[in-house]
């Protein structure tokens, strides 16, 4: 196999790329596909699907028929592509890859965030006693996250670690990061005996893991934000928005009523919850997880903007937002956010 | 009155002496460049990228597909600030670490092969059960072992070099002729000696195909097994730098980093795969 020849294959690929990847024809009003990715916090995702919430919306919008077709994607990355590509038109993933998204697509596709999943804590939790503040990790500590150094959690702790050690070591904690999805993290935690000993977790990932005495809380994203803090966001381009406005209100409209079931039964969510997930959780853990003040299963975004001011200034985007109403649809402004 | 034929007078014919002839011709111009192997494959290259530059900007989505010349400035940018260069110096030291201890264990492996039927039974039974396992496979096993580090990416380079090279080897070393044998056997040749003086070169361009497949095993098991853990994000490769870029839409850059896997392939392929075989099987009239 000589090596030209795997030039000229590649080459080739991306020939074939080219003609495959041009941009889909324009969809006609009616149709949306939706990914979300595992966890209690897609839940105003279940249940718009599980009461078919945008099927009912279309229908108050003039739109007899609306194809939904759902698909779950695991990483922001996948996501990313998928909406670039245009094989999905809404994506989710949390509030620093859409940003990211945002930043890059700027003055091209303007890939922008439709509405908040809800705003969840997202603990840093580690197994070591002798390790009690951020300060104490050191080169002996493994910190497992889903994507290191991009994910959300990794961005989460950039701006604390800016915070404390100044804007130039702000990925300091990042050399001895290491990407490990939550569930095999979880594990690692709790048995111990393995290089990890730290994991910025996620719910319910991190109760799971809290349940364990070995197991402490070292600190939480609301605590490096300032308070209730978004989590997961949905985002789409500029031209699915713009040529699909009934589709696209009919679907926003879906996830306020889906808001408003949550918060009126809470027991009702966590059985959804559990129905549409197939999940192996007990229902009164689940239970316990929606009805904790901490958690807001809310479609307004919450302290998002700390996000796009940071990362701007640490120089992870390029873009400067003026509010969070730059990378927001205007849909979303009817609702209070920051 | 005589029956033999007339006799024709003999004459000779002086010849002209020859005008200012050249005796030999000279080609024309594009025909002698096209005898030059490097110009071919050149233009070749530069067709292929004029190919995607037009690709790319017919497409006009530069993140799913970045031009060619947004790729070549990304890469020479990756050079100049040095990232890329740290990044390959990381992968490239890994990747030696890992495919001279195959070397040596294949060469290993084969020696006791040529030299015992225990040895060749050990060898067909863990290639026929090794072989077919993607070294990828292994990873998740060998981060069990050998913890979150170097160790376990050499452990599987180990693992995607050693079969390949093993068999080629030793495929080759059965190929070497009876004559050749005995020749080695008149000097009294044995054991290691035997491979070494006449097992070795005789079967050296096999042994040189062993190398080619392991070292392109090599790569790709390493470039993979860093897409799917840096050994931590701080220390990661080529490989984790093409995630990490794809990750954060960087999309040039990732076709940058490919391209420095390329262009490493290319470089290896020409200089010393090419200089090893010029000085010894084309020399010894063994390959073409």
């Amino acid at each position: 196999m000589t090596h030209t020849f795997t030039f000229g294959r590649l080459a080739a690929a991306l020939g074939l790329l080219g003609a495959l990847a041009t941009p889909l024809a324009a969809q006609a009003e009616g149709k949306i596909s939706i990914a979300q990715q595992f966890g209690i916090g897609y839940l105003v995702l279940h249940v718009v699907k599980d009461q078919q919430l945008i099927e009912k919306h279309a229908k108050a919008q003039g739109l007899d028929k609306v194809e939904v077709e759902w698909r779950t994607i695991s990483g922001a990355t996948a996501m990313n592509e998928a909406l670039l590509a245009g094989a999905i038109d809404v994506v989710s993933a949390g509030v620093p890859p859409m940003l990211t998204v945002w930043d890059r697509t700027h003055g091209r596709q303007n890939v922008k965030a439709v509405a908040s999943l809800g705003s969840l804590p997202n603990y840093l939790l580690s197994n070591r006693e002798e390790v009690k503040t951020l300060d104490d990790l050191s080169e002996k500590d493994r910190i497992a996250v889903p994507a290191a150094g991009v994910g959300f959690q990794s961005r989460t702790l950039q701006i604390e670690t800016a915070k404390l050690y100044g804007k130039d070591d702000f990925q300091r904690f990042d050399n001895i990061s290491v990407s490990l999805p939550h569930p095999d993290a979880t594990a690692a935690l709790i048995k111990g005996g393995s290089e990890i000993t730290a994991h910025f977790s996620s719910p319910p990932f991190q109760y799971q893991a809290l349940e364990n005495p070995k197991v402490h809380k070292l600190i939480s994203s609301y605590d490096i934000l300032g308070g209730q803090a978004t989590f997961n966001v949905l985002y789409a381009t500029e031209k699915f928005h713009d040529e699909n406005p009934k589709t696209y209100k009919a679907f926003y409209d879906a996830l306020v009523e889906a808001e408003q079931i949550i918060k009126a039964d809470k027991a009702a969510a966590a059985e959804t919850y559990i129905r549409v997930e197939n999940s192996k959780l007990p229902l009164d853990f689940v239970k316990k997880i929606i009805e904790d003040p901490e958690n807001d299963f809310t479609i307004s975004p919450q302290r998002t903007f700390i996000y796009a001011e940071q990362l701007h200034e640490l120089g992870v985007l390029k873009n400067k937002a003026t509010s969070w109403k730059d990378y927001f649809f205007e849909e979303a402004y009817a609702h209070p956010g920051s | 009155m005589s029956l033999s034929p007339a006799r024709r007078e003999e004459y000779e014919i002086p010849l002209q002496p020859l005008p200012d002839l050249k005796l030999e011709r000279e080609l024309p111009l594009a025909q002698r460049l096209w005898q030059q192997g490097w110009l071919r494959k050149t233009l070749i290259l530069l067709a292929l990228a004029l190919i995607w530059e037009l690709a790319a900007r017919y497409q006009g989505n530069d993140l799913l597909l970045p031009s060619f010349l947004q790729t070549a400035k990304a890469f020479v940018e990756g050079i100049g600030t040095g990232e890329l260069l740290e990044k390959v110096a990381i992968s490239l030291s890994v990747l030696i670490k890992g495919y001279l201890l195959g070397i040596g264990l294949a060469f290993l492996l084969t020696t006791l092969a040529v030299s015992t039927q225990l040895g060749r039974d050990l060898l067909s039974t863990l290639t026929s059960m090794f072989n077919p396992l993607p070294a990828i496979a292994l990873l998740p096993l060998s981060l069990l072992w050998f913890g979150l580090g170097e160790n376990s990416l050499i452990f599987v380079l180990v693992h995607s070099v050693l079969w390949a090279l093993a068999l080629n080897t030793y495929a080759g070393f059965l190929g070497v002729s009876e004559t050749q044998r005995m020749a080695g056997r008149n000097y009294g040749l044995k054991g290691l000696r035997f491979v070494l003086f006449i097992l070795i070169p005789a079967a050296l361009p096999s042994i040189l195909a062993g190398l080619k497949i392991g070292w392109a095993f090599a790569w790709r098991t390493l470039i993979a097994a860093e897409l799917v853990f840096g050994a931590s994000s701080g220390k990661g490769g080529l490989g984790w730098y093409i995630f990490q870029n794809r990750n954060e839409l960087y999309t040039d850059k990732v076709f940058a980093g490919l391209a420095a896997v390329i262009l490493i392939g290319l470089l290896v392929e020409n200089l010393v795969f090419a200089t090893v075989e010029r000085v010894t099987v084309k020399r010894w009239g063994m390959q073409r």
